[in-house]
């Protein structure tokens, strides 16, 4: 457990970090929809080689986006056999027993899995070149409108940075207290489930008083600092829009426009 | 002979990420059977990864852990007895505190261990009077006592297994300074009783004066210098530019003999007040 690092953050200094948070919320957004749109190949290689430009952009190497593909792999596997199965076609190329693959079931499962793919790695553009507090301010400054119904969004978002901020502190607290008791004999891997879940005793005792003590020394250091809620506060760090948000913004609406255009050309006939 | 011999050690945190970083690198140390040995360090410098790796809580990169002379991971499965012969007490142990009793709690070593409820309470009582808990205390919740007591305490439940090295991770850390002595000098008489091996960690330097046989500093992951109390401090221009120290006894002679005094360098102030005894005497009888 010594390895986790919270949050997928990749620090770099590429095009893609120096972007406006909020910008790249609604970029994700749209080509997550963008992704939805593909239905034919063309579209599917263009919006492969749109992914392929920003990875390279991005200045992460290839590997760290693949490693995140991993833990899909079986819901990929199994998408693909369901679609080969259940999808009804004319042409069928395989036939045995009540099972028919058929040409329309093979591309639905091939675009199924493109898709996935393209959404993780889309996704991973978002948490690999932004900090997890900046995400946080994005979204606050993105839902400042529900003020018009009463909603604080303040409030949560200082809970959601809190949160955050307190993960890999909780993280360090937990490796602590998980290595001091192993010191003193405890056993968290052998056993069935009854006997780890029991095991984990030792550990969650300290760590609740800890995080309950934790809480009380924030609340009170964030009153010493005359925090009282959102209204007429500032940041330390201003989120600034930059002429390079423009052009990226100008390169996504080109690129959604032109992965619609793409469905509509069909080379023989998919 | 040497109970604990470290060859080569190294260890790197998040390794193949941009957060990649050697915490310790080529780490040769032996530790004789019986010794106090202190362990100096700038924040950071890896002293804690370091003797994380004597009982096996982490498992290095590079570089084997021997005690009594066989690799602590020989056998995989033998890593937790190991732990019950190297007891390692962390920072600030009185976070690992859970049971409902201080009994229960001194208890929960021994009971890793398997032993007959008889054993363990023989145990418990032992280690209690070691770290000098009254008996009265057994019964009540460790979260009602005071910070020094609980700390008392979580040390007792290492005592409790037995261990033949005590390692201890800074722990006066946060106790005031009457605390600190009384720790110190339950350690100490703990050591004197059972001739155990005793390794700790302390950013006092007054401490490591008064308690340790032998030193080593650790800089940048790996071992500065070794030896024993005279040996280092006498080199105080290196420490101080590790980001270390000296007493500040030491500071003081050494400032006299700048403006012309000739004292012997002392390092606690105990030998303080026995140098400048003697030469009072000296003059009273003249």
């Amino acid at each position: 457990m010594n390895d986790i690092s919270f949050g997928q953050y990749y620090p770099s200094d590429s095009f893609l970090h120096s972007l406006d948070p909020r910008f790249k919320i609604i970029f994700t957004i749209a080509l997550v929809v963008g992704m939805f749109v593909c239905n034919t190949v063309l579209s599917f290689a263009f919006a492969f080689l749109v992914i392929l430009v920003l990875i390279f952009i991005s200045k992460i190497p290839l590997l760290t986006y693949l490693k995140n593909l991993k833990p899909l792999i079986p819901i990929i596997l199994l998408t693909v056999i369901l679609n080969l199965i259940y999808v009804p076609g004319k042409n069928i190329i395989l036939h045995f027993w009540i099972i028919n693959i058929t040409t329309e079931g093979l591309k639905t499962a091939a675009f199924v899995t493109l898709r996935i793919i393209g959404l993780v790695i889309i996704t991973s553009f978002l948490t690999y070149t932004t900090t997890p507090t900046s995400i946080t301010s994005a979204i606050e400054s993105l839902l400042k409108w529900l003020k018009l119904f009463k909603v604080d969004i303040h409030i949560f978002a200082m809970m959601m940075t809190i949160a955050l901020r307190f993960i890999p502190t909780l993280i360090d607290e937990i490796n602590k207290i998980v290595n001091a008791q192993k010191a003193r004999g405890a056993d968290f891997d052998s056993g069935n489930i009854i006997r780890k879940v029991k095991a984990m005793v030792p550990v969650l005792i300290p760590l609740f008083i800890s995080s309950f003590r934790r809480a009380y020394e924030l609340a009170n250091a964030m009153e010493c600092r005359c925090y009282n809620g959102g209204e007429g506060r500032t940041k330390l760090k201003t989120m600034q829009i930059t002429y390079k948000d423009f052009i990226s913004l100008f390169f996504v609406i080109a690129i959604i426009a032109a992965l619609i255009l793409l469905n509509k050309l069909k080379i023989l006939g998919v | 002979m040497s109970i604990l011999e470290i060859e080569n050690l190294t260890h790197i945190y998040s390794k193949k990420t941009p957060f990649e970083h050697i915490a310790i690198k080529d780490i040769n140390l032996n530790i004789d059977k019986g010794e106090i040995v202190a362990i100096i360090g700038h924040t950071g410098s890896g002293k804690s990864t370091l003797i994380q790796h004597m009982n096996g809580l982490f498992k290095a990169d590079r570089g084997t852990v021997y005690y009594n002379g066989s690799d602590i991971w020989e056998n995989k499965k033998n890593i937790r007895n190991i732990r019950f012969k190297i007891g390692l007490c962390f920072q600030y142990p009185e976070y690992q505190l859970f049971e409902e009793t201080v009994y229960k709690d001194i208890a929960f070593g021994p009971k890793n261990m398997g032993l007959s409820e008889d054993e363990i309470k023989k145990r418990v009582f032992t280690a209690a009077k070691y770290m000098e808990i009254p008996k009265e205390y057994l019964n009540m919740s460790p979260f009602d006592l005071s910070g020094g007591e609980k700390r008392r305490v979580a040390m007792a439940g290492i005592l409790a297994v037995d261990p033949d090295i005590l390692v201890l991770d800074e722990p006066t850390a946060g106790l005031d300074p009457k605390g600190r002595a009384t720790l110190f000098s339950i350690i100490t008489n703990y050591q004197k009783q059972t001739g155990k091996t005793v390794i700790f960690v302390s950013h006092s330097m007054e401490d490591v004066a008064k308690v340790a046989q032998r030193v080593v500093v650790i800089a940048n992951g790996s071992i500065a210098m070794q030896g024993s109390v005279e040996e280092i401090f006498s080199k105080a221009d290196e420490l101080l530019e590790m980001g270390l120290s000296i007493p500040e006894i030491t500071k003081v002679f050494i400032k006299l003999n700048e403006n012309g005094h000739n004292f012997k360098l002392v390092y606690t102030v105990d030998d303080a007040l026995n140098q400048l005894r003697s030469i009072t005497e000296v003059r009273d009888n003249e």
